[in-house]
């Protein structure tokens, strides 16, 4: 028993191709544009799949996205993916998919004695026995409880295939290809506006190949057809099948995944399996048509208990017999058709089970005329068969007072086709609008109020008749093109002939009394929700809709409840004794539909998940084996390590090696601003908290920039280039924020200054030529200039040639000693920093990193971003004399406030290890000799290194009292690492306090 | 000026990579070294003074929509902004020039040349590479041909300029060149791609 293949029909397979699968090791066959679920089914396969919690056995429900219960794993190994809906999986030759969730097999599930205990497993079950007061328990039993329920597991191999992000932009864009996206997409085209159409299915069409009708002469999937080709011959119109818009958010922007190579067993070479498109659309019509609802009742769950809409679907467009005696159980005049359409083809139709007592003559009569059995006013009130189903007991039902009323009997059958009336799909519509409206006639909630440019059309929005979407379809589309600009064009109607009555009305039947006891009617059934657990949860107190989902997750599986949200509200609304919208809707968020990772991360993985910034002798550094740091975007070397050293071992080298002769390092990362106009002078005096008015051409200057609460922002040097030009630079971490800073002031504070500032970071390669032989190295690689103290004094800047090569050399010191910065612009940054070394070789200059250039900068005492942390004052960083009081910039006015001129307040200070060993960064400094001792927290440690000058560990620090400590001991204090360090307070310039060896 | 070490030197080799359909790779990439990058910026006062003087000099008329440019073979004018405009030119003795004719009483210029690396992409398959990266809208109703937008693509700022209407130029930091590379290497393998020697 079970389903199998008609001898003819199916409008979307062709029977000459035939297609090779595996289901869990067993070869099957199929056809060419079957779906996973349409050929399994030909194959006798009822049973898909185990239950989430309580193992029972699955079969299929749906024919579509809103597929609950047939969920597969796909393919193995690294593609390997879990979850899958077979009613999405589009056949190919060597498909690969497994069933979930049950162990060891399919047919004999150990976990599913899970179902005699699903008393005990009812909503709220964990928290109630593992959390709370035996919260421990908990913790021994997650492991266990996680294994037992859940869905397919993933696999942790790296997905080799390629996912995409790309974005486009359209005028109108019609979600959903039924009839009525069709119309939409038509009018919409017409008037010129670029149109997507997006179709969740590989075909378009929607139901139209479902339908009876005819339009304009031809059959309804015909006249998709050529609607469709009609539409793939515009320039304005875009198609996309495969694609499932998933969210709509804020602008107008709508995130949609393409499934381009799903449907084959690897994607061609350099091709996305998917695609994330992000859509710009001015416009939207939503025609996501309606989902059929089941009805709950005992064992609605058997495998062959499926939607009316679906059993019509599998037989009209895969040529597919759900069973082989078909009951039909409804509560509307649709299911009618949906059984003498598959009467006609030669199926057998058992019965029609109505709640209805009085259904319209013509359908009693046409199921009369087929000698089809039916029973108005009754209900299927159970299900029965374990993994597939054996027959139904129905009976008579009064809607009045929803109970049986009468005796039930048998039918034996294996395949039982569902309709309890359908919902709009307003997924979409409920990412961007107001709440939901329910619709007495047709039981059912369409969107709300807009609030976006959007508009819901057709069996979306309630109105289901064929002829009802294509109007509805083809008024949407017009009045969008229309609000996006474009005049209206009419459009002629196709004429419908024939086919289904238009009356969509249902009998309100949610749930079926069972005929003894509470019965096993399943709500929810991706995650095992009952009828039960619902009124439980009423018990329980949990009455509001958003408790009652997060209560028993009712609708929160990964089909966000697109088959069981309205019949959960309905039972909930009959516990309580109040109607469906008072008793609300759960809102839908984005996605629609499950996403994978893949698609949202697109290409931005491994080694190109953020770009990284280079600087000109980037290539160098790496071919001299380098040791690469990222600070921000930058990389920069951190040491240059040679064979056996360690990174220590290196920057002790490094550090002896400027100190003792020459080395260079590559600092081209500095911020650096052009800042030009004539009132350059007065803006940076304006600026900087020191005086900048008087700088000279051809001079640099410390420059300390103070944030409007006068706490300091950053620091650099600025280079007086020209009367009118200014070359500032700023810290590596700052460039940005600075610039940002300064364009602010231009354009809002001070409009009227007549300067302009440009990053010109990248313009220039930065380099630092450092150490008493460094005058020497650069007198030996330039061509035309006079580098003696006198023609080059400190702080002076002067233009001139290095091998022919423009550069901008500046004599300032971060190291401390007699250095100089050489520039260059970019291109000709490589050149440059090789003829430096070149020139040098004869004094063993080394390249040195970022490591030695902090060992550098902390033995003289120098402040960098670890100091200025956005807390300190000038003041704090022993740099008072740099906040002028004779002039006003920003920071000035709140120089005087009380917390900033506190005596209490941090401020720097140095620090020696007394123990020989490493201060931490970030320790605290207390006074107590012990850990268990320290007493409250004085200060903190900013930066750390070894000195090789001193030959001892050494910091800086910000203390209480700051130098007032000199000579004292503190302890510097890393708890979570054991550490507790003795250091004396000193001086923080450590070496060279004159600074004699700079100016030589 | 044969020292120049250029951001992608060693990195973009010419060759043809990629899928490639019958009528050959569907984009070419190749790096533009322009001789001249400057930014020039008017005072609120001089901006009619400067643009005169920039349509004379270059014998341009300086476009008035802010996001469009003009040019001829050797220089191309954009207006990005209020009063700022930016010069792309074949000609190296342009930057001497201009400072000639603008002093900053006039204007503020600021030499770009070595801060940006340019990448041109063409052929049919061009507008398919960029919606990969870039959020604008490409269709020529809205992006024109000579338009110029200053956007990003993976996450590094970029300066877009439709030359033609299968013809761009991408302005990005020079030190994000490479990073920028791989991406529109990486999205443009799917149609076939040629890099050709710069230009």
């Amino acid at each position: 028993m079970g389903g199998y293949r008609l001898s003819s029909g199916g409008s979307q397979i062709d029977r000459s191709r035939r297609v090779r699968f595996s289901f869990d090791g067993r070869d099957l066959g199929g056809f060419a544009g079957d779906t996973l679920a349409s050929a399994l089914l030909a194959n006798e396969q009822t049973l898909f799949g185990r239950s989430f919690k309580y193992h029972r056995p699955r079969g299929v429900l749906s024919a579509g996205a809103e597929e609950p219960s047939a969920l597969v794993t796909m393919r193995s190994g690294a593609r390997v993916e879990p979850n899958t809906k077979a009613t999405m999986v589009e056949l190919y030759d060597g498909l690969e998919a497994s069933s979930q969730n049950r162990w060891p097999s399919l047919r004999f599930d150990v976990l599913s004695v899970n179902s005699l205990f699903s008393n005990f497993l009812s909503a709220g079950f964990y928290y109630k026995t593992f959390m709370g007061p035996t919260r421990k328990a908990w913790m021994v039993y997650e492991h266990f409880i996680r294994r037992a329920a859940g869905l397919g597991a993933g696999g942790f191999q790296a997905d080799p295939d390629r996912y995409e992000g790309l974005h486009a932009h359209c005028d109108v864009l019609v979600v959903g290809s039924g009839p009525t996206g069709l119309m939409a997409a038509r009018a919409a085209a017409v008037s010129g506006a670029r149109v997507i159409l997006a179709e969740e299915m590989a075909q378009f069409g929607g139901m139209l190949p479902n339908e009876s009708e005819t339009l304009d002469g031809v059959s309804a999937g015909d006249w998709a057809k050529a609607t469709v080709a009609e539409l793939s011959a515009l320039d304005n119109v875009t198609l996309m099948p495969r694609t499932s818009v998933y969210g709509y958010f804020d602008d107008n922007v709508l995130a949609a995944v393409e499934r381009v190579a799903d449907h084959m067993p690897v994607p061609p070479e350099n091709t996305p399996r998917q695609r994330h498109w992000t859509i710009r659309a001015k416009q939207v019509v939503i025609a996501s048509g309606a989902i059929e609802r089941p009805i709950v009742f005992d064992g609605n769950d058997t495998p062959g208990v499926m939607l009316s809409d679906a059993v019509r679907s599998y037989a009209l467009r895969f040529g597919v017999a759900a069973g082989r005696k078909i009951v039909v159980c409804t509560n509307n005049d649709r299911a009618y058709h949906t059984a003498l359409q598959l009467a006609d083809r030669g199926m057998t139709i058992r019965a029609v089970v109505d709640a209805r007592s009085t259904p319209p003559q013509a359908l009693v009569e046409a199921l009369a005329a087929r000698g089809i059995e039916h029973f108005p006013g009754h209900v299927v009130a159970k299900a029965e068969g374990g993994k597939a189903l054996e027959g139904v007991h129905i009976a008579p039902y009064d809607p009045h007072t929803k109970r049986l009323k009468g005796a039930s009997r048998w039918i034996t059958t294996d395949a039982l086709a569902v309709s309890g009336g359908w919902s709009p799909a307003i997924h979409l519509a409920s990412h961007a609008s107001g709440r939901p409206n329910f619709r007495d006639d047709i039981q059912a909630f369409v969107p709300g109020e807009a609030e976006q440019a959007w508009r819901a059309a057709g069996a979306c929005n309630g109105d289901f008749g064929l002829a009802a979407c294509l109007a509805a379809g083809a008024e949407a589309g017009a009045a969008a093109a229309g609000d996006a600009g474009f005049g209206a064009t009419a459009l002629p109607q196709p004429s419908v002939e024939g086919g289904e009555a238009e009356d969509f009305a249902v009998l309100p039947l949610w749930e079926v009394p069972a005929i003894k006891g509470r019965g096993k009617k399943f709500v929810d059934l991706q995650h095992d929700v009952t009828a039960e657990d619902v009124r439980l949860a009423q018990r329980e107190g949990f009455q509001s809709v958003e408790h009652l989902k997060r209560y028993t997750t009712l609708g929160m599986a990964a089909d966000q409840g697109k088959t069981s949200n309205i019949n959960g509200l309905a039972i909930m609304a009959e516990t309580r004794g109040a109607s469906i919208p008072e008793v609300g809707t759960t809102r839908f968020r984005p996605p629609y539909n499950p996403v994978s990772l893949g698609a949202i991360a697109g290409r931005e993985i491994g080694a190109h998940f953020r770009p990284v910034r280079l600087t000109p002798m980037h290539d160098w550094h790496v071919a001299q084996g380098a040791d690469m740091l990222a600070a921000g975007a930058w990389l920069r070397p951190r040491v240059y390590r040679q064979p056996g050293e360690s990174v220590t071992d290196a920057y002790i080298r490094e550090t002896r090696a400027v100190r003792d002769s020459v080395g260079i390092v590559d600092v081209s990362t500095l911020g650096k601003i052009d800042v030009q106009g004539p009132d350059a002078a007065e803006f940076l005096n304006r600026v900087y908290s020191n005086g900048f008015a008087k700088l000279p051409v051809g001079k640099a200057r410390y420059g300390l920039m103070l944030r409007e609460d006068g706490i300091v922002y950053d620091d650099g040097t600025t280079w007086r280039l020209s009367e009118t030009q200014y070359l500032m630079t700023t810290t590596t971490a700052n460039a940005a924020g600075v610039l940002t800073h300064l364009e602010h002031l231009l354009s809002i504070v001070w409009p009227e200054l007549r300067v302009q500032v440009s990053s010109v970071t990248e313009q220039w390669a930065g380099m630092a030529v450092s150490g008493p032989n460094a005058r020497r190295t650069l007198e030996a690689a330039v061509d035309d200039m006079d580098l003696s103290n006198e023609a080059l004094p400190f702080m002076g800047v002067r233009p001139g040639h290095l091998g022919g090569i423009p550069v901008l050399i500046a004599r300032l010191s971060f190291s401390g000693e007699l250095a100089y910065e050489v520039y260059t612009e970019a291109n000709y940054g490589l050149p440059v920093w090789e003829k430096v070394l070149e020139a040098g070789k004869s004094f063993g200059i080394i390249a040195y990193g970022t490591e030695a250039l902090g060992a550098l900068r902390i033995e003289k005492g120098h402040v960098a971003g670890p100091e200025l942390d956005g807390r300190t004052t000038a003041a704090d960083l022993g740099l008072g004399g740099m906040a002028s009081r004779k002039k006003h910039y920003i920071g000035c006015m709140m120089l005087d406030r009380e917390g900033l001129t506190d005596p209490s307040r941090l401020k720097l200070v140095g620090l020696v290890s007394l123990s020989g060993e490493s201060i931490r960064p970030g320790s605290q400094l207390v006074e107590g000799a012990t850990m268990a001792t320290s007493g409250p927290s004085l200060g903190h440690v900013s930066s750390t290194t070894y000195s090789p000058a001193l030959e001892k560990q050494v910091a800086l620090g910000l203390v209480e009292g700051g130098l007032e400590r000199t000579g004292h001991r503190l302890y510097a204090t890393y708890p979570l690492k054991g550490h507790h360090v003795p250091v004396e307070v000193v001086e923080p310039v450590f070496f060279d306090k004159d600074g004699s060896r700079m100016h030589v | 000026m044969s020292e120049m070490v250029h951001a992608l030197a060693g990195h973009a080799q010419p060759g043809i990579f990629g899928n490639l359909g019958e009528a050959g790779p569907a984009v070419t990439l190749a790096e533009v070294r322009p001789a001249a990058v400057l930014q020039v910026g008017a005072w609120p006062q001089t901006r009619a003074a400067v643009e005169s003087t920039l349509t004379s000099f270059l014998g341009l008329s300086v476009p008035q929509a802010f996001g469009m440019s003009s040019g001829d073979e050797t220089t191309t004018v954009m207006t990005l902004g209020p009063g700022r405009y930016m010069i792309v030119s074949a000609d190296a003795g342009l930057r001497e020039g201009l400072k000639e004719q603008l002093d900053a009483e006039k204007a503020a210029i600021t030499d770009l040349g070595h801060a940006r690396t340019v990448l041109r992409i063409s052929g049919p398959a061009a507008t398919k590479v960029l919606r990969k990266g870039l959020t604008l809208d490409l269709d020529p109703g809205a992006f024109p041909e000579r338009a110029v937008a200053q956007t990003a693509v993976h996450h590094i700022g970029t300066l877009v300029h439709r030359r033609e209407a299968e013809v761009f130029d991408l302005f990005v930091f020079r030190g994000f060149a490479l990073s920028f590379w791989e991406w529109l290497t990486d999205a443009s393998l799917e149609y076939g791609y040629r890099v050709a020697d710069p230009l």
